[in-house]
């Protein structure tokens, strides 16, 4: 399992900067994962790929990592569904951050770009997607038609229609 | 947002039936408007596509990748396992094939990754296994860009070399790549003839190279090895394997 968590770092990364918009978090949550991967080997259910299995830990991670974020700044315990919500970008520098590793998808809330990467890039069904987010199969359909807009939006604005 | 903008994206997906997409298919043939919406989120589509591959060329950081490939597996508690040195070895060799180790020791040798066998000869071997198993990826710099790898082998191991011409013995030099064994770094030279089969000649930095040359079985593979000063070879192929030895007299010139 060892060796092929390596080979899947450099896409672990890239779900993990999907959620995290930033280099450093998405490191952090990478590294988390796969220790938290290895040190419960016997739980990963060989009929299901590796690399479902550990997008699955590390969403599961963030989401608790958000969790004690937001009960850090003093705002209480927050939905499961609501918390993915919370990270918009609201800073020049955050912006910065997500444009240096995401490129024109840092426009997107993470909770769009993680679901459009599942499907559109990794080629997860819908219900594999939600499965591994955590969230109805309606609502990965739903995120993935608004992301495409988003940036469909952003397309027709770059070449001036 | 709309439903009718949910199941464009859909389709982009393949997740509606097989009614479903005809029937969408039909409503575009006579809607230019819905075609247009269609056609845009191909568009957005393929942004995303090409952003998303974009983030895979970021360098992945070392420091990852070796918790990553350092860190213990769980052991079950009736399940006493044996060291696995392939495991290490094997994640070892695609934690440098992904960071790129090469770049890293030649600022910071001491950080060379360290691997659990002390034997050099043995670890190449096992890396000759798994590469030599590889069609696409058999090398790291193709041999397109000879002069670069061998600038680039050169620094990092220490040991000036030539590129040997081994097409007499119907082998195509297709590269090499920079590998860690004995926690010092190793050039390796891949050559594959038409069947296949690869034969590796491999390089490190010593300072007491065997002057004699020495026939070994390495884990299914034959392999020579010598010395001269500075140096030491190997050169591993197929068991049997009767071009082994012309190729380590060629190797000892280069």
């Amino acid at each position: 399992m060892q060796s092929e968590l390596v080979s899947l770092l450099p896409r672990l990364r890239r779900f993990a900067v999907s959620l995290t918009r930033n280099g450093p978090d998405a490191d952090d949550l990478v590294q988390e994962a796969c220790i938290k991967a290895m040190a419960n080997a016997q739980d990963w259910d060989r009929s299901q790929t590796l690399d479902r299995w550990v997008f699955r830990i590390l969403r599961n991670h963030w989401i608790s990592e958000l969790r004690k974020r937001q009960v850090r700044l003093g705002q209480g315990h927050v939905d499961v569904h609501e918390t993915e919500e919370l990270i918009t970008t609201t800073t020049a520098e955050h912006d910065l951050a997500a444009r240096q590793v995401m490129g024109r998808l840092a426009g997107l809330p993470p909770a769009f770009s993680s679901a459009l990467l599942l499907v559109a890039v990794e080629g997860y069904s819908y219900k594999e997607a939600a499965e591994i987010l955590g969230i109805p199969q309606g609502t990965v359909m739903s995120r993935i038609s608004r992301a495409r807009a988003l940036l469909a939006d952003q397309l027709s604005l770059v070449g001036g229609v | 947002m709309n439903d009718l903008s949910m199941q464009l994206s859909a389709l982009l997906d393949g997740e509606l039936s097989t009614a479903e997409a005809e029937a969408l298919q039909q409503k575009m043939q006579a809607d230019p408007a819905l075609q247009a919406e269609y056609d845009r989120l191909v568009s957005a589509n393929n942004l995303a596509l090409a952003e998303f591959a974009a983030m895979l060329e970021q360098s992945l950081p070392l420091a990852l990748a070796r918790t990553v490939s350092q860190a213990p597996l769980a052991v079950p508690a009736n399940m006493p396992r044996a060291p696995r040195p392939w495991l290490q070895i094997a994640a070892a060799l695609a934690l440098a094939v992904l960071t790129g180790t090469g770049g890293y020791m030649a600022g910071q040798r001491q950080g060379a990754v360290q691997l659990a066998a002390a034997d050099w000869v043995a670890e190449v071997a096992t890396y000759h296994k798994v590469y030599a198993a590889q069609g696409r990826h058999l090398v790291e710099v193709p041999a397109s860009e000879s002069e670069h790898l061998v600038s680039w082998l050169s620094k990092e191991t220490g040991v000036p070399f030539t590129i040997p011409d081994l097409s007499a013995q119907g082998l195509t030099f297709e590269g090499g790549r920079l590998l860690v064994a004995a926690g010092q770094p190793v050039g390796q030279l891949m050559y594959r003839d038409a069947s296949g089969a690869v034969i590796a000649l491999c390089f490190i930095a010593s300072d007491k190279p065997a002057s004699e040359t020495v026939r070994r079985d390495l884990d299914g593979f034959d392999a020579l090895i010598w010395g001269k000063p500075g140096a030491r070879f190997i050169v591993i192929g197929p068991k049997g394997d009767d071009r082994l030895p012309e190729v380590a007299r060629i190797g000892q010139n280069i």
